[in-house]
């Protein structure tokens, strides 16, 4: 995890971004595959 | 340290304040219904909403904590980071919209929706309020530490002050004003940790931190002990076996510590910094008053750049870096981080000893330099295990936490769920990838109170402009408001709506039940004030991973299979709450940390192997719901089970 593949970061603070950065990645995948869904009618408020 | 308030700083706090508690008033004046205290009548705009999740969820722990740890520990304090948001993924993708679709306003109506069981609320309101108990004390206890250096107050007076304040702000509208307030804190720490994260670049790294730190010095044992006039004490009493040596000049008779060293084969000796607590409550440093007056002294700030080791051995500072260029000159650099030693002298006296510790850069790149996180390193399977369990606990508790779940109520539908956790994660995530530029800048900034972690960002800051230092000592107040505002109504809702109403079955109008949660609210906000004064003297931190702990072992298997499995009974619920909830409350209680840092016992006296709990309680809730499960008969059929998870039918 030491070794600095490119950028002058190593490759543990690289993968801590890669982490953060699939999670955001992710949720706006899921909110794009999402985006015509609407509530299911008599949904509990 | 001693921190002198200026009334720079007590202007900015103020103001801070007032902008915080009128707004929020004013903002939240429509809140009179259940409706309204309790869910903010479902009418808060999903990005609001969004920027509200990172200002609940972005408490003092985080911001204060983890760029704490970042500063004198290096990466480890960024697992914390990655922990918190990737806890984030479980609740966009599991929890969020269906505890939206099921529940009302606390997260005890989502998990009963199928059952109507009063064991169920039971056992969801004690969980909910032994995890916001325990997220609060460590808020409260913050509130105080930061009051002290701000304003000059005693640590109870900064208690006395949030609680008082987010009393307030939760009593004038519940909901509505929590809401504001967290998203006027959650916008004004990414903005300000980004222009933070801005400046630090713009410095980059320096020597020595040039003219603000004034060295400490590091020399051949055979130069120092050359010194005139001074003599070496023998290596008595509770300094036997310690590697000090001890000079004490002849004329006036006071005496240096300096910690012994080989360098290349040669003995060196290093400067020290000690503080001395006497049997009487005097505080000495390096033997003399602790103060800034004549014949006092302050411990000096530390934490700076030792050699940049870069291309030119000349060079004294980088200049402006980019985000990569920084991260991969601090990995070349030498950076003088601080140890300590406690040492109990022989009339009583406790002397904490702090000693430079040159690191090199890339040991502070890469995980286990801290003692919470040293399992990483360690070849003993339980460390390893510590270590995966606590990563388990952020991952699968953020998606249980009471004070975040309840805020799936405040937007109006599903669709509007998913957009503001989408922009709590991409708030969050952003903030958390500033923690490793804060942590370090402030590792390298030459202004960290050796005693104290939680002051690094707000040093930080100082050590660009005192107007800065009280803008970001402001923020964290604000950021200590806006958590403890949401634990505040999370608690208030699980004894008023959960206790009183469906347990207790108090027949309750709406009026009442505003009124009920309203008084909730003040008594909750009266124990946290009085636990924030009596654990004042506790390192209070590890409680914020003990309530992700708890609450991923009572809730999460819990909330998942009463959302997901159709076989779940009331029994499995209720029992699965309990025994996650006892089981790792119990384990805590028994584990090194509770022993070393509670009980003041040796750590080895621990009756469980490791001390985080979630590796071992987190299955065993799961294990207990689906057998409890099994052996109690079916309550829900198949068409309501279909209601509850979506549109498409089990098969």
């Amino acid at each position: 995890m030491a070794s600095a593949p490119f950028g002058g970061a190593n490759l543990a603070v690289l993968s801590g971004f890669g982490l953060i950065g699939a999670a955001l990645v992710l949720a706006l995948l899921y909110w794009w595959v999402c985006r015509d869904n609407v509530d299911a009618p008599g949904a509990k408020r | 340290m001693i921190y002198e308030a200026s009334p720079l700083a007590i202007g900015v706090f103020v103001a801070f304040i007032l902008l915080v508690v009128g707004l929020s008033a004013w903002l939240g004046r429509r809140a009179t219904s259940a409706a309204g205290y309790y869910a903010a009548h479902g009418e808060i705009h999903w990005f609001v909403n969004g920027i509200a999740f990172a200002g609940d969820y972005l408490s003092a722990a985080s911001f204060l904590g983890i760029c704490g740890m970042i500063a004198f520990y290096g990466y480890d304090g960024f697992l914390y980071s990655i922990g918190y948001l990737a806890g984030w993924i479980v609740a966009l993708f599991v929890v969020a919209e269906p505890l939206k679709r099921m529940g009302r306003f606390t997260f005890a109506d989502a998990l009963d929706s199928r059952y109507h069981s009063r064991s169920i609320k039971l056992a969801a309101a004690n969980s909910t309020l032994v995890v916001s108990l325990f997220y609060l004390i460590p808020q409260m206890v913050g509130a105080g530490a930061l009051i002290t250096p701000l304003l000059g107050l005693p640590h109870i007076a900064g208690v006395l002050l949030v609680g008082v304040v987010v009393t307030t702000i939760v009593v004038t509208a519940g909901m509505v004003s929590t809401t504001w307030v967290q998203f006027i804190k959650g916008s004004l720490l990414v903005v300000f940790c980004f222009l933070l994260t801005i400046l630090i670049l713009q410095r980059g790294l320096v020597v020595d931190g040039g003219a603000a730190v004034s060295p400490f010095a590091a020399k051949p044992a055979a130069e120092i002990l050359a010194r005139p006039g001074v003599e070496v004490l023998p290596k008595a009493g509770a300094w036997t076996g310690k590697p000090y040596t001890r000079l004490q000049d002849r004329a006036s008779g006071r005496v240096e510590v300096w910690r012994e060293e080989t360098r290349d084969g040669a003995a060196w000796l290093t400067e020290t910094q000690r503080l001395t607590v006497t049997p009487a409550g005097a505080r000495l440093v390096d033997g003399v008053p602790q103060g800034k007056g004549d014949g006092q002294r302050d411990l000096r700030p530390v934490g700076h750049v030792a050699a940049l080791n870069g291309d030119d051995p000349s060079a004294r500072s980088t200049g402006g870096l980019g985000p990569a260029a920084f991260l991969g000159a601090l990995g070349k650099a030498s950076i003088q981080l601080w140890g300590s030693e406690r040492v109990i002298e022989d009339d009583g006296a406790t002397t904490t000893v702090y000693f430079q510790k040159v690191t090199k850069g890339d040991d502070l790149m890469v995980a286990g330099a801290s003692p919470t996180f040293a399992g990483v390193r360690s070849a003993k399977l339980f460390d390893k295990l510590d270590f995966l369990s606590l990563m388990l606990a952020l991952f699968a508790g953020t998606a249980s936490l009471p004070h975040i779940l309840i805020r799936y109520y405040t937007v109006k539908d599903e669709s509007a769920v998913r957009k503001s956790t989408v922009v709590g994660i991409a708030a969050i995530g952003f903030f958390y990838v500033l923690t490793l530029f804060l942590g370090f800048g402030a590792m390298t900034s030459g202004a960290l109170d050796v005693t104290n972690t939680n002051m690094a960002a707000p040093l930080l800051a100082k050590s660009f402009s005192p107007l800065l230092f009280a803008i970001i000592s402001a923020i964290a107040f604000t950021t200590v408001l806006g958590t403890v505002s949401g634990l505040i109504i999370a608690a208030s809702g699980a004894v008023a709506h959960d206790l009183l109403t469906n347990v207790m079955r108090f027949k309750l109008n709406d009026h009442e039940m505003v009124r009920a949660g309203k008084i909730a609210a003040v008594v909750v906000g009266a124990i946290a004030m009085v636990l924030g004064v009596l654990f004042e003297r506790m390192n209070v931190t590890f409680l914020v991973g003990w309530a992700f702990n708890i609450a991923a072992s009572a809730n999460l298997p819990a909330l998942v299979m009463a959302l997901y499995w159709k076989r779940a009974t009331r029994q499995g619920i209720a029992a699965a709450i309990l025994v996650g909830m006892i089981s790792s409350l119990g384990w805590i209680l028994l584990s090194a940390q509770a022993f070393r840092d509670v009980y003041g016992l040796p750590a080895a006296d621990a009756l469980v192997p490791f001390s985080q709990p979630a590796i071992v309680t987190l299955p065993l809730g799961f294990l207990v719901l689906v057998v409890v499960s099994l052996l109690t008969p079916r309550q829900v059929d198949r068409a309501e089970a279909s209601a509850m998870i979506g549109s498409n039918p089990p098969t």
